[in-house]
Formats: structure tokens, sequence, C-alpha cells
């Protein structure tokens, strides 16, 4: 919806630029023809870049988007996977996270310049797929950090009263232990591999 | 306002024209690159743009003894 609303804004001032650019002679020397030059060469494309821009941004942050490249695509596919310990497949399946920003929901850090830095790291992604090397394994930039995972989980009555969470509660909090120790399967890639996937059932 | 005003006037709105063309192509195929070029070049051709129109304004008030 957003990106038609922006589709539109953009045409109109396009076309009303078009108009004005034809006209500008005359526009000079009325007051008014001044005042639309200024809205139509400066305020409203100012203003509809900047709508453009920040819808941009938020679409970016959409599953859709990181799966737009192909090598992405078997880790879209790992939402699916027919396995309860894949944290990927297990997040999205039960709806622990938004589906529509799934890959960034647990791929941004949630700390002052969390959203900058996975811009940041989306350009070098971008990079990479047109003009560098696309490894053939991915791995993270840096370990992934506890804090990811507690900002959801850290108040949460499952994680606070699991047993197995409470002799490491403390090291958990202080990122000393990594919740991947334990939770170590993240994307389940045999099952994309071998197919096994879950399919929702519709309740009879 | 002077002929070279006029001019300035002129570019400032091909600039923005161009800028917005960018935006609005990269939007209706919007992937990661057209997004990526639409931000560091479309936007900042439209800023340009109403620059030179407001670079153009500055100097026809001068002109006038306006400011």
């Amino acid at each position: 919806m957003a990106q038609t609303i922006v589709i539109v804004a953009l045409a109109l001032c396009l076309a009303l630029a078009v108009f004005l650019y034809r006209g500008v002679p005359s526009l000079l020397q009325a007051h008014w023809g001044k005042l639309a030059l200024l809205a139509g060469a400066v305020v409203l494309p100012v203003v509809t870049s900047a709508g453009s821009v920040a819808v941009g941004f938020s679409e970016s942050s959409r599953t859709r988007f990181c799966l737009n490249c192909h090598e992405m695509q078997n880790h879209g596919k790992s939402l699916f996977a027919n396995n309860p310990r894949a944290l990927a497949a297990a997040h999205y399946q039960n709806r622990l996270i938004d589906r529509d920003t799934a890959c960034y929901s647990c791929h941004k850090d949630y700390a002052m310049y969390g959203d900058i830095k996975a811009k940041l790291n989306g350009l070098r992604h971008v990079y990479v797929h047109y003009l560098g090397t696309i490894p053939e394994k991915f791995e993270l930039y840096q370990p992934y950090p506890n804090s990811n995972c507690l900002h959801c989980h850290a108040d949460a009555r499952r994680f606070i009263e699991a047993q197995p969470h409470a002799g490491v509660m403390d090291k958990l909090l202080s990122n000393q232990d990594s919740c991947l120790t334990c939770h170590n399967v993240a994307h389940d890639m045999p099952s994309v591999q071998t197919g096994n996937f879950w399919q929702a059932q519709a309740p009879e | 306002m002077s002929i070279n005003n006029e001019i300035r006037v002129r570019r400032g709105l091909a600039l923005t024209m161009v800028g917005l063309a960018i935006q609005l192509g990269a939007k209706l195929h919007w992937t990661p690159l057209t997004f990526v070029f639409a931000a560091s070049v479309g936007v900042p051709l439209v800023i340009a743009g109403g620059f030179l129109f407001l670079t153009a304004v500055w100097r026809t008030l001068k002109e006038k003894g306006a400011v």
C-alpha cells in the first residue's frame, strides 16, 4: 500500500515538474507562478523523495526483500523445514516473529545503532551479490549475540522457568555462554535439501 | 529574472525530473539494487535540482537588492 502511494506521488511530482519545465518563462512573470515553481521544483520532490526513502527502508526489512537474491532462497525455504528444533523454522511457524520481517527480526541487533548496522550489512550483501564472489557457505559477520534472543525471551515465562536455563542463567544474560550452544540448529538446511517441509493443516 | 537565472531554474527542474524518474523506475522494478541506486543517485539529484533552483532565486533576490 505504502509503495503504491509513493509510486503515485512520484509520478504526480514528475508530471508537475515536466509541466513547470515547459512553462518556466511565463511562470517566472507571475507571483503564483514563482510559488508553483518553488513547490514543484523543491518542496514536493524533496518531501516525496524523503517518503520514498523511508518506505524503501521499511520495505528493505521485509522477508521478501531478503529473498530477492537467489542465494538466500534456501534460507527462506528453511523457514518451512519440518524440524521444531530449528530456530528459524520454530520462530516462523509458531509466529514468534512477524512473518513479513522474519529475517530482520533475528538478524538485526537490538542496540541503538542496530538498524543502521543491519542496513550497512545489507548494502554489503548487495555489493557481494552483484560485484563480489558469493561464498559457498554463509557465515555471520560476528558471533550471534544472546541479546538478540533475550530482547524477546528475557522476561518470557517459558524461558525463565525452563529447567536447563536455571544453572546458566547468569552466563546467558552476560553473553558468556551462547544460546546457540544448546539451540544449535539455526537454519535446517539438510531438511531443505531433502524437501522435508512442514505444511499447515486447516483445522477440521 | 535574468536569462541566466531562467536557465538555472530549468537546469534545476531538469535534475529534479531525472531524480524523480530514477526513483519512480526503481519503485516500479523493486529490487535491492534499484533501491540502492534510487537512494544513492535519484535522491541526491532531486536535492541538487532543488539547490540549483534556490540558488537562482537567491541570485534574483540579490539582483533586486532584496537581500
